[in-house]
């Protein structure tokens, strides 16, 4: 079944285009990768699929398990099973985490808070996080990487249909690399459709894409498998676009 | 009486402008169209949803005092009639000044309830006096009709206390609060207050002690009302530290300012003063101002900074919530909520009381 | 508890409403000494050979110092003699200076340490009459005139292009604004007009007195700005090396039009002798995508006011306001910035440093002001105040309003002392303690220097070291 599909999309920022027409297909249960040089579009693309208010969609469409939400609210989306694990995940003063997190299972797979409350301590341990993150407050004053490992907390709790993750790998050492990878690993062989964007393709070693987009100035201008990877750390983004091959997924 | 009505006729709200664009940000002129000239200066005591050591509803007084508190009338003379035009009605429409003097520590918190419910001008007027002792105060400003004035003062010495404040205004509300910190003095102060048609709420704090202390943070909120929260902070002692934080939201309509002046005089060597204001305003139509500043009369200081915001909701943050599955309502209450835990932090006794409080505000209002 | 808290004593004697947010104690009104009338103007008018429309203009003026109320808020000018304002402001009365000579010794001697050019030397102190007109200089000037730009002074503009003058002067800011900006309308001498067609962009910054000379020496010069759409100018107005002023009270005026897509730099560099008490008014409108940089140092005066402002009318405009104020002695520095943000998309910058030395005051006023519909505006304000030792002081009044709910204000601000740290760093290194602390004050103040040509730089930075050393400053 069709998880995703994203058809001719045009989105702006404050006037400005960045996504010029973009067509892509998920089936269910698959994991994609997208990568692309800064600026090309790579958040632009995750945040516009989870609605963020500030980016515009001016053409095309996206659709979700066959249903179009262009224009649904981000909650609706979210409801609907799409979660999107942030690049850059804000402070939420005076929130705790367990709280947040009790909530969000709430909110995203109907489990009571009680129940809610045994699962996340155990995701914890799962996890082999510390558990003193859960009386912090969400995300003030947690380093980069504390962040990410936050947002891997909560897309393992969640279990989502369709997971987006805006560079997990970024400004992340490589222990907690090992750890986000386990996850994402973990969640695709349970079955949640993967969309994994990211800009150095290190996190790759750990994982198996069914396929490798690259996206540059808002387009993207070619689609293949794991070679890409390699020739984009060998030669750089600039040589892809000479390869040039089918765009369609 | 404590003032007679010709003496009144002179005063004047204020000496000076307020900014460069704005005359006045309190609407003084509701204040004059209900004066105690105006309206009747007695009430009866109304329906007072909250019990407490000392109840004054309309012109009643009711005290039952724990052990430790002592009882008696009059001002410490820490305000004046002739200050200002507001003043001035205060104290023309004041009829009993009372005073509490606390001589031992406190366990439970001294809860204090100033209540209006009649269309009236009412004064009331408490002074507290804390020396060598540690205690928490609760004070409770209701106003539902007419126009309350509740003026507090606060001398403390060596004295380690907690305030919560917290305003519910429907009407006209007037506050002031003048504190003297001794030396060795800690005060940890939490105000919130949900704006009547008009609430004008001051506290003004002067650390005259060595070594004297202040956290003070305050919620303003002004949901279709408007709130003008004035913080002071003036700095002699030696070695003095205060630290300010105040967050406010205004919405449907709102007017929220918060503003104040931090002075470091010559005489305050090596203290350190900070101040963070922020002004969140909610959606169109709703007002923010924020003006927190900052006097230094020495280069002998440790430190001294202030900062101020006035901008909507964080988008990225409501987006992440949302994004998790709450709608835009259900994130926005989340995320005052969320300040109000932050800001009430720095209380030990009175922390729960004080999110208890917020919570119940917010509840009512989102 | 008997003893009586400083609160009491205060309300006692008065009320506190006096000594918060008013920095100094407000001082009796300032006495009007001769009278301002009708006749003096219309002499003053003739002698100027003006248009009619420009001795209407002075005349309303007039009318309205006459009404407004004396501001509440200047400090330092005990009374003002009218009849000799008008004076300074005829053509010939120039300053009282004559001879190098005549100079005070202590400005004669900064010269001479600051190493400037003989011929630098005699302008800078007032010898204009010894300005020698057939210099380097003029070869900039036929540049312009076949550029189309003009710049001329302010009086001569009057004369040969007034439908262009009279289309700006007095629009930006107003005669009515308060009693000092209608005695400015009233008595103005002096200045330079400058017009940037269509287009233009001058890659170098435009050093005016060398271009104007004498012109800009009033007490009451007003200087009109206007830039074309896609133009482009920097200008420098006054310079960093000690100036000494015959007279005892300047009210100018800077008014800047940025069209369309127009970039003006405006950078003014004051460094008075002690016997002035300067008063500016300086504004600019910002029309769509058009940015306005105001560069601000306030070195000299006995006290200055200055708060650069910019309105941004258009859409997309910006601005940025950049003032730096020394207070070196028993001086006061009372600066900062205003911005109005009227259009969507509109953002603007202020960076305030100001350094309080020897019983120096520093006051930062700033206004803020984001009025509804300008959407999506952001402000900015970082005003930081170094205060060098126990005597002196510094106050940051902040007024920042928003009325647009997707706008953004933010200020922040630091008031920091010397660093016990840092000196005793420095003096371990060998140098001393005046040398440390004009390497800290350049420090401090490092981020705003960036804006400026190389060589204002240069003489900038050895004005402050100065005004640090044993020499201690000018005046």
């Amino acid at each position: 079944m069709l998880m995703l599909k994203v058809e001719n999309l045009h989105v702006k920022v404050a006037d400005k285009e960045i996504l010029k027409g973009v067509d892509f297909e998920l089936a269910s249960g698959e994991l994609h990768v997208v990568m692309g040089p800064n600026g090309s579009g790579k958040s632009t693309l995750a945040l516009t699929i989870a609605g963020h208010p500030r980016y515009v969609v001016t053409e095309g469409r996206i659709l979700f398990e066959g249903k179009d939400i262009t224009y649904a609210k981000p909650e609706e989306r979210a409801k609907k099973g799409i979660f999107l694990s942030f690049q850059h995940p804000v402070e939420v003063e005076g929130v705790k985490v367990i709280n947040f997190l009790q909530r969000t299972l709430k909110n995203l797979r109907g489990i009571d808070e009680v129940e809610a409350y045994d699962m996340i301590f155990k995701a914890v341990e799962d996890l082999g996080f510390d558990s003193s993150i859960l009386s912090r407050e969400l995300n003030v004053g947690f380093s980069g990487g504390e962040r990410k490992k936050l947002e891997m907390l909560q897309a393992y709790l969640v279990k989502p249909k369709l997971l987006i993750l805006d560079e997990p790998d970024s400004g992340v050492d490589v222990d907690s690399l090992k750890v986000i990878a386990g996850v994402i690993a973990k969640l695709h062989s349970e079955g949640t459709a993967i969309l994994l964007i990211t800009h150095y393709g290190r996190i790759l070693e750990y994982l198996n894409p069914q396929r490798v987009h690259v996206l540059k100035e808002g387009k993207l201008v070619v689609s293949g498998g794991m070679e890409l990877v390699k020739l984009i750390e060998e030669k750089g983004f600039a040589a892809v676009e000479e390869n040039g091959t089918a765009v369609k997924a | 009486m404590f003032i007679e009505r010709e003496a009144l006729e002179r005063l004047t709200y204020q000496k000076y402008g307020d900014s460069p664009t704005i005359k006045s940000y309190t609407k003084w002129k509701l204040f004059e169209e209900n004066s105690p000239f105006k309206l009747p200066t007695e009430a009866e005591a109304g329906d007072v949803p909250i019990k407490g050591h000392v109840v004054l509803s309309g012109s009643g007084a009711e005290f039952n005092l724990p052990s430790g508190v002592e009882l008696s009338e009059g001002t410490l003379g820490l305000s004046q009639p002739e200050e200002s035009r507001i003043l001035g009605f205060h104290f023309y429409a004041l009829r009993k000044a009372y005073r509490l003097r606390i001589t031992r520590d406190l366990v439970e918190p001294l809860v204090i309830v100033s209540h209006l419910s009649a269309k009236a001008f009412i004064s009331h007027h408490i002074s507290i006096e804390a020396e060598n002792v540690k205690a928490p105060i609760i004070i409770y400003d209701l106003a539902k009709e007419g126009i309350k004035s509740l003026a507090v003062e606060l001398k403390a010495k060596n004295a380690d206390l907690e305030v919560l404040t917290v305003g519910r205004h429907k009407s006209l509300s007037h506050y002031l609060l003048r504190a003297s910190l001794g030396g060795g003095t800690r005060v940890k102060a939490f105000t919130v207050i949900s704006a009547g048609k008009m609430s004008h709420h001051r506290e003004d704090y002067s650390l005259e002690g060595a070594k004297s202390e202040l956290i003070l943070r305050g919620m303003p909120i002004a949901i279709g009302s408007s709130v003008d929260y004035l913080t002071n902070v003036l700095q002699y002692g030696e070695r003095s530290k205060s630290e300010t934080r105040v967050h406010g939201f205004s919405y449907e309509n709102g007017w929220t300012v918060h503003r104040g002046v931090a002075k470091v005089f010559e005489s305050a060597k090596n203290s350190s003063s900070g101040v963070v204001s922020q002004i969140t305003i909610m959606d169109e139509g709703s007002l923010g101002v924020s003006v927190p500043m900052l006097e230094v009369d020495t280069g002998e200081i440790e430190s001294a900074f202030h900062s101020s915001a006035v901008r909507q909701f964080d988008e990225d943050a409501l987006f992440y919530l949302r994004s998790r599955g709450l709608d835009s309502d259900e994130a926005m209450s989340l995320f005052v909520h969320g300040i109000g835990e932050a800001l009430s932090s720095h209380l030990e006794r009175l922390r729960s009381k004080a999110r208890g409080n917020v919570g119940e505000l917010i509840e009512g209002l989102l | 508890m008997g003893q009586q808290s400083r609160l009491e004593e205060i309300l006692k004697a008065g009320s506190l409403e006096e000594i918060l947010g008013t920095a100094v104690p407000y001082p009796k009104e300032i006495e009007l000494k001769g009278e301002l009338t009708r006749d003096m103007i219309e002499e003053l008018s003739r002698i100027k050979n003006e248009p009619d429309w420009m001795l209407r203009h002075r005349l309303k003026a007039l009318e309205l110092f006459q009404k407004l109320p004396m501001p509440k808020w200047v400090v330092g000018v005990e009374e003002l003699d009218l009849e000799n304002l008008t004076l300074y402001s005829k053509p010939e009365i120039g300053n009282e200076v004559k001879d190098w000579d005549d100079l005070p010794e202590n400005i004669r001697r900064t010269f001479e340490r600051l190493n400037i050019p003989e011929i630098e030397k005699k302008f800078l102190s007032g010898l204009t009459a010894v300005f020698d007109s057939e210099s380097v200089y003029s070869n900039l000037k036929a540049e312009f005139e076949k550029m189309g730009i003009i710049m001329l002074p302010m009086e001569e503009a009057v004369q040969k292009y007034p439908d262009l003058v009279k289309k700006y002067f007095g629009r930006v800011f107003p005669a009515g604004e308060h009693k000092f900006s209608a005695l400015h309308h009233a008595l103005w001498s002096g200045g330079v007009f400058v017009y940037v067609p269509k287009g233009v962009r001058i890659p170098f910054p435009v050093e005016a007195f060398f271009v104007i000379g004498s012109a800009l020496e009033g007490q009451f010069e007003h200087t009109l700005l206007v830039a074309d759409e896609g133009s482009y100018i920097h200008f420098i107005e006054g310079c960093s090396a000690p100036m000494y002023k015959g007279f005892s009270f300047h009210d100018g005026m800077v008014e800047i039009y940025a069209h369309k897509n127009a970039t003006v730099k405006f950078t003014t560099i004051q460094n008075w002798s002690r016997n002035v008490i300067n008063f500016n008014n300086k504004r600019a409108i910002i029309e769509e995508n058009a940015y306005v940089e105001w560069i601000e140092g306030s070195i000299g005066s006995q006290i200055t006011y200055t708060y650069p402002s910019s309105v941004l009318k258009g859409e997309g405009a910006r601005t940025a306001q950049y003032v730096v104020s020394l207070s070196n002695g028993p001086f006061m520095k009372d600066t900062g910035a205003k911005t109005w943000h009227l259009a969507p998309n509109t953002s603007s910058k202020i960076v305030s440093k100001s350094i309080s030395a020897n019983g120096g005051i520093n006051i930062y006023r700033g206004l803020v002001r984001i009025l509804k519909g300008a959407r999506n505006s952001t402000a900015t304000v970082s005003c930081d105040s170094l205060i060098l030792d126990e005597e002196s002081k510094a106050y940051t009044y902040p007024h920042n309003q928003s009325d647009e709910p997707t706008a953004s204000i933010i200020h922040e601000a630091t008031t920091g002392k010397l660093g016990e740290d840092k000196l005793f760093y420095m003096n371990s290194r060998g140098i001393s303690e005046e040398e440390a602390k004009s390497l800290i004050v350049l420090g401090f103040i490092s981020e705003i220097l960036e804006g400026l040509p190389f060589e204002y730089v240069e003489v900038l930075k050895k004005v402050i070291e100065l005004e640090f050393s044993e020499v201690g400053g000018v005046g």
